[in-house]
């Protein structure tokens, strides 16, 4: 039957098909559709484009935010304190004509990242157990027009075609929800183009890398001694390897501990506290206008510091400095240890192994723990992120 | 299959048909998408390529941020302590300009250090797969910086002195800062570098602190020597010395010293805040409260500021010093429209009280020489021979030897009334004689022969003669003439209009006695008749006839002789100049626009004196003189006439010359004594002086932060044009901190930190004051003069930047760049540890003197405590 059928249809003249080769057909005409209609429908080169444009576009946006200088910029701090400190003087025109040059600041010519890196390095934020705190409460009229001036500008370069979200993060201990932040725009989808780079901080605290290594030197001290010895004992007791890296790896938490509380406590030394020890510009202008003013102005933004730490469920410590100090190392070692625990251990059990097989060297096996804790030490630097997305028409 | 071939029914299954359609779609999609992920591909290398490209522009705009950052960390600190002295072991060379740099310099490249190790070493900066790293800064010597020069349009500005005259080029506001820098471009995936090239890196540094430094440093100079702060110093004590001094003249005991201490204190703190004003357009709010409080007016609350300053009135706070302004003010304006006229002057030489006035020496020495004739006598000799002797045989005339008058002289009387006057009052003849004498004249005469007289062996030929004598009779006719050679001579010396002129033979009808008003002028008449008498008696003429010898007309006598006049012409003379006199006293007035206020140096004001009331005499001179009046046509109409138009002449031309050498001779001697006391500084304190004046004519504000313009100059300090690239300007704004707010001059002893200032004040002359007596007369006015020596130091100087706070700040956001001025003996490098030189308060010091011109009459002068006050640290100070 089936040669038949072959014959048949090999030997039919009639010139037309039967139905069976119309249906055969159609089945092919459809795979065909099928096999072309990636090609016909790709836009991979137009997605390709499209992301490259936006990228670009998020790239020298960014870029123009890093260079972009903004020749007048002003704000107003401290003002209804000053006047606090002024008592029944406040009223006089001397206080009010030298309080206008006080409280007002002007800055010119610079760039929209100085602004916002001087922002986010004045705020003081903790974000701990789910709550946002803001320990400077000064910085609202600077934070507010800074956020006006980003807008106007980003507005201006691009707000017609895409949106936009902008943050400047400065934490300077890196995971370590402390430190300041700006941000302006609306929620990132997932769509969005996302450009970041780092910022240098104002911030220039005394810590260098010979600190850390001095610190992870010292608070490194594994039963089997230091570094070197420790992993030494990897090699020669194998069988007790896990042992051997969870002391390693705790040596290493001990030493990021140690650099958080040196670089937190240095960081406060250099920044906060000569401030609120009525040192300073700021405060020798309230006290030559108001003798004795700067001291009551710096008592009173103290002593409104300790109360948002007291209500943190901070320990308070002699000077409101200490407790900052405390403060924030604590909040940091907690959270620290909450999320870099895994990270450490991984990078222990990597080094082990490496080591353990000859693959690097004692000395590199320290380079390596030294650039992990150091680079976990971030005061200098922000993380500045601009996402875009186009907008829905 | 062959039969396929075969097949020519041209029947096609559609099962092949679309089998090859399978294998075509297939073909055909599989090159649409490699295409597709091609060009995606090449999309996205570029896009790679961008990133490497982007990880650099975003390294370099942060890089350029931190060395910003580094610089202004830099100036923040050497603002915070400048090195005024440097130590020269410091490895910072150079004077204190190039050392501070050097300094900022160092600074820059340690900070930035400490940036590149945390954010550009080990991978740190990371972007989109790769790296930028930079290599450490090797020394501070690498770094260049250039300054980026600006001027200021100020809001306040003095109206002499204007700050920024001395910073033509324009104040060093910027520093641009060129940082030689290597970077490095790493693929993170692949680990290697992919560049590594040496960049240079310029930023202009955000804080204005070489603005800051500049106005600071023009503060300090101009607080020194005969600079700004000294003339406005001048310009308070000048009013105080007016308003005080005058309010003395009037007679109003309660001031008993002028000038003092006290006063000078307040003074010295009010020039100092006045020019900080100018300088900065703003002070120190807290100076301003303890100015007032000092002045002894306000609390600080009370103190009210309008449109950000305070006004001061250095005028009404000297009034408010006497403790009666409403007087001291009306005594300042009645002594300020004093009239230094030309009266003492006129009157002076005028002085009939004197034995022998001037006028009165002076219409005699003209009455006399205009009074009198120059007269000679001229003789002709006319000889006729009326007969001579017979000499018949003797021809050789041997000549007259010997002569003898046969009659006496005989005056013919006939001539004399012949006699007619020149009436051209040209030298003419006065009067004429003729005299006539008969003479016998011994002739001699000769003859002569030869004769032949034996000689020897021969004979010679020898020539004989014989003389006789015969008389000759001859008749002389001897003419005088009386001739004037001159008369009325006078040389008209006029000292002013420095002439010389001789005046004569310009009498009307000389010698001729005239009528004039109700008097009789000899008008020399009586000259002639005097010569004669004297010289033209009968014996002479007769000797002179009989004497031959006198026919040469130049031989005779000529004489000078003395006419008379009548008292009436001194009266008349002395009359003249009493009225010219009134009427310059009358009419001629210093322009009230000459006074104390327009000219504070007293010999100025003699000397502006001296100019206006001359040019008024001028103005009046012809009217003063009035020639015409004693002229009849163009002789004067008699001697007596030419004497009193000659002095009169003579008066309102010496008027003018005394007023000229009185008020130069006060001048000078008012000169003489400002530079014996004030020597070398003499001009400065003269300038100081007259610009000080400008200070107290309109309303003077000490600021509180009033905005000043900057713009952006060229290196030859010239504005670049609107449309230049270059071409900003901004605002300025400031504010100062001084420590004390105050400068005392006596404070307890433990409070001696807040002693700043010294004082010392000299009152020159006394408490009377110095006449000024040129060449001992006239009392032209009354003279004293003020050494006013400062001494201060303010031991903190803060200059502050206010809307330019570029410094971050953790609580404040911001502060501001300073410029600090203090004691500090040792400034400390940030760097080392090491001492490397001292900071230094501003100090100043300045030496200024004021003057008090009153009219004469009363003394001027300090009463009380002798004539040097000085306060209790003057010395000891800077």
């Amino acid at each position: 039957m089936e040669f038949r059928f072959k014959i048949n249809f090999c030997a039919d003249t009639r010139g037309f098909s039967t139905a069976f080769d119309v249906f055969l057909f159609l089945i092919m005409v459809s795979i065909s559709a099928i096999i072309l209609l990636p090609a016909i429908t790709g836009n991979t080169q137009i997605i390709s484009a499209v992301e490259s444009k936006s990228q670009k576009q998020s790239s020298h946006v960014l870029l123009t935010l890093l260079n972009g200088r903004v020749d007048e910029f002003g704000y107003t701090v401290a003002g209804n304190e000053m006047d606090i400190a002024a008592g029944t003087l406040r009223d006089s025109s001397v206080y009010q004509a030298a309080k206008k040059l006080i409280a007002g600041r002007e800055l010119k010519h610079r760039t929209f990242a100085d602004l916002a890196a001087d922002n986010a390095a004045a705020q003081w934020v903790i974000y701990h157990n789910g709550k946002r705190v803001q320990l400077n409460f000064l910085m609202n009229n600077y934070t507010a027009n800074l956020n006006t001036t980003l807008k106007n500008y980003l507005n201006r370069q691009m707000g017609d075609r895409y949106n936009y979200n902008l943050k400047v993060v400065w934490r300077p201990i890196v995971n370590v929800p402390i430190g300041g932040d700006v941000g302006i725009g609306e929620p990132v989808p997932k769509h969005a183009y996302t450009e970041s780079t780092y910022i240098t901080m104002p911030y220039h605290v005394d810590f260098t890398r010979k600190h850390v290594e001095g610190i992870i030197d010292s608070s490194f001290n594994s039963s089997f001694g230091n570094i070197t010895s420790a992993f030494d004992e990897l090699k020669k007791a194998g069988a007790n390897r896990t042992v051997i890296e969870a002391e390693i790896s705790q040596g290493v938490f001990d030493s990021i501990n140690g650099t958080i509380d040196y670089a937190i406590e240095k960081m406060v030394q250099e920044t906060i506290e000569p401030i609120l020890q009525a040192e300073g510009t700021t405060i020798g202008q309230v006290n030559n206008l108001l003798p004795g003013g700067g001291d009551n102005l710096s008592e009173n933004i103290s002593g409104r510091i300790n109360s948002t730490l007291k209500d943190d469920g901070a320990d308070i410590k002699d000077t409101v400095t200490d407790t900052i100090t405390s403060y924030l190392q604590s909040v940091a070692k907690e959270a620290t240890h909450d999320a870099a625990g895994d990270e450490i251990k991984a990078l222990v059990t990597d080094l082990a192994d490496m080591y353990v097989n000859n693959a690097i060297s004692i000395e590199e096996v320290k380079d390596h723990i030294y650039t992990e804790i150091f680079a976990r030490i971030s005061i200098n630097r922000a993380q500045v992120i601009l996402s875009i997305w186009e907008k829905r028409v | 299959m062959m039969r396929f071939r075969k097949d020519e029914s041209a029947r096609v299954p559609f099962a092949v048909i679309g089998i090859f359609l399978i294998f075509i779609s297939t073909i055909a999609s599989i090159n649409l998408n490699r295409l597709d992920i091609k060009m995606a591909k090449t999309t996205s290398s570029s896009s790679e390529v961008t990133s490497a490209d982007t990880a650099i522009q975003y390294a370099r705009a942060d890089i350029a941020r931190a060395i910003n950052y580094a610089g202004m960390d830099a100036l923040k600190s050497i603002g915070e302590t400048p090195v005024i002295r440097q130590d020269n072991n410091s490895e910072y060379y150079g004077d204190p300009e190039e050392f501070n740099k050097n300094r900022v310099k160092g600074m820059i490249n340690h900070t930035l250090n400490q940036y590149i190790e945390a954010n550009y070493m080990h991978d740190a900066f990371a972007h989109d797969g790769y790296s930028i790293n930079v290599d450490a800064l090797r020394s501070w010597k690498d770094l260049e910086i250039e300054p980026v020069r600006m001027k200021l349009n100020r809001s306040l500005n003095p109206p002499v002195l204007k700050p920024g005259e001395g910073y033509a080029k324009g104040y060093e506001t910027y520093w641009k800062i060129s940082v030689p820098l290597k970077v490095h471009i790493k693929n993170l995936d692949t680990k290697s570098e992919l560049m590594s090239e040496p960049v240079t890196m310029e930023t202009i540094t955000t804080s204005r602190y070489p603005l800051l430094k500049d106005l600071a440093d023009e503060y300090s100079q101009r607080l020194n020597g005969g600079n700004a702060a000294m003339v406005e110093t001048t310009a308070f004590a000048e009013a105080y010395t007016w308003a005080r001094g005058y309010m003395q003249y009037a007679g109003y005991p309660e001031n008993e010293n002028i000038v003092d201490n006290e006063h000078l204190a307040q003074i010295v703190n009010g020039a100092v805040l006045l020019d900080q004003g100018f300088v900065f357009n703003s002070l120190d709010p807290m100076s301003i409260v303890a100015f007032v409080k000092a002045s002894g007016q306000k609390e600080y609350k009370d103190i009210s500021l309008e449109g950000g300053s305070l006004k001061i009135d250095p005028m009404k706070d000297a009034f408010n010093s006497t403790g009666n302004p409403a007087r001291a003010e009306q005594e300042f304006n009645k002594v300020k429209q004093f009239d230094f006229n030309a009266t003492p002057v006129a009157d002076f030489i005028n002085n009939r009280t004197l034995e022998e006035s001037e006028v009165s020496r002076k219409i005699d020495e003209i009455s006399k020489s205009v009074y009198s004739g120059s007269i000679k006598t001229i003789v002709s000799r006319e000889q006729v021979v009326t007969s001579r002797g017979k000499h018949a045989d003797h021809p050789i005339d041997r000549g007259i030897v010997g002569t003898n008058s046969i009659s006496e002289p005989v005056k013919d009387e006939a001539m004399s009334a012949n006699i007619t006057r020149d009436t051209n009052l040209s030298p003419g003849v006065l009067y004429g004689e003729v005299w006539k004498v008969d003479w016998r004249l011994r002739h001699k005469w000769r003859k002569t022969w030869t004769e032949t007289v034996p000689c020897g062996e021969s004979t010679c030929t020898v020539t004989r003669h014989h003389d006789m004598i015969t008389n000759d009779y001859q008749t002389d006719t001897v003419t005088f003439k009386i001739y004037a050679v001159q008369d009325s001579y006078y040389e008209q010396v006029l000292n002013y209009a420095k002439t010389r002129q001789s005046r004569y033979n310009d009498l009307n009808n000389a010698f001729t006695r005239q009528d004039v008003k109700m008097y009789k002028d000899l008008n020399l008449e009586d000259v002639p008749e005097s010569y004669r008498s004297n010289y033209f008696t009968a014996d002479i003429r007769r000797n002179y006839i009989l004497q031959f010898g006198f026919t040469d007309p130049n031989g005779v006598r000529e004489a000078s002789i003395d006419g008379f006049y009548d008292a009436w012409l001194k009266e008349e003379a002395e009359a003249a100049v009493d009225d010219i006199r009134n009427k310059i006293n009358d009419e001629v007035h210093l322009d009230p626009g000459i006074n104390y206020v327009a000219y504070p140096v007293p010999s100025d004001l003699l000397n502006a004196s001296k100019e206006d009331l001359i040019s008024k005499i001028e103005r009046n001179e012809s009217r003063y003189v009035d020639r015409a009046r004693y002229m009849t046509g163009s002789r004067y109409s008699s001697a007596g006439a030419k004497v009193i138009s000659l002095v009169r002449e003579w008066y309102v031309d010496e008027v003018k010359y005394q007023i000229l050498m009185k008020h130069e001779e006060a001048s000078e001697q008012i000169d003489n004594e400002i530079q014996n006391q004030f020597k070398g500084n003499t001009e400065d304190i003269k300038t100081a002086n007259n610009d000080a004046v400008k200070f107290l004519s309109g309303g003077l504000k000490l600021p509180v932060g009033f905005a000043m313009e900057a713009y952006h100059v060229d290196e030859n300090g010239t504005a670049y044009p609107e449309e230049d690239i270059n071409a900003w300007n901004e605002s300025v704004t400031l504010s100062i901190d001084q420590e004390p707010d105050y400068l005392f001059m006596d404070a307890s002893e433990s409070n001696k930190e807040l002693i700043t200032l010294g004082m010392r004040n000299i009152n020159i002359f006394g408490p009377t004051g110095l006449p000024v007596l040129p060449s001992m007369n006239p009392w032209l006015a009354q003279f004293n003069a003020w050494q006013i020596e400062v001494q201060g130091k303010i031991n903190k100087f803060e200059v502050q930047d206010v809307d330019d706070e570029v410094h971050p700040n953790a609580i404040f956001g911001h502060e501001a760049q300073v410029y600090v001025r203090k004691n500090q003996p040792a400034v400390i490098d940030d760097l080392t540890g090491l001492p490397i030189g001292k900071n230094l308060p501003i100090k100043f010091s300045f030496t200024t003197g004021t003057f008090i011109l009153v009219p004469p009459g009363k003394t001027i002068g300090d009463r009380e405590g002798g004539v040097s006050e000085e306060s209790p640290y003057f010395g000891k100070i800077i």
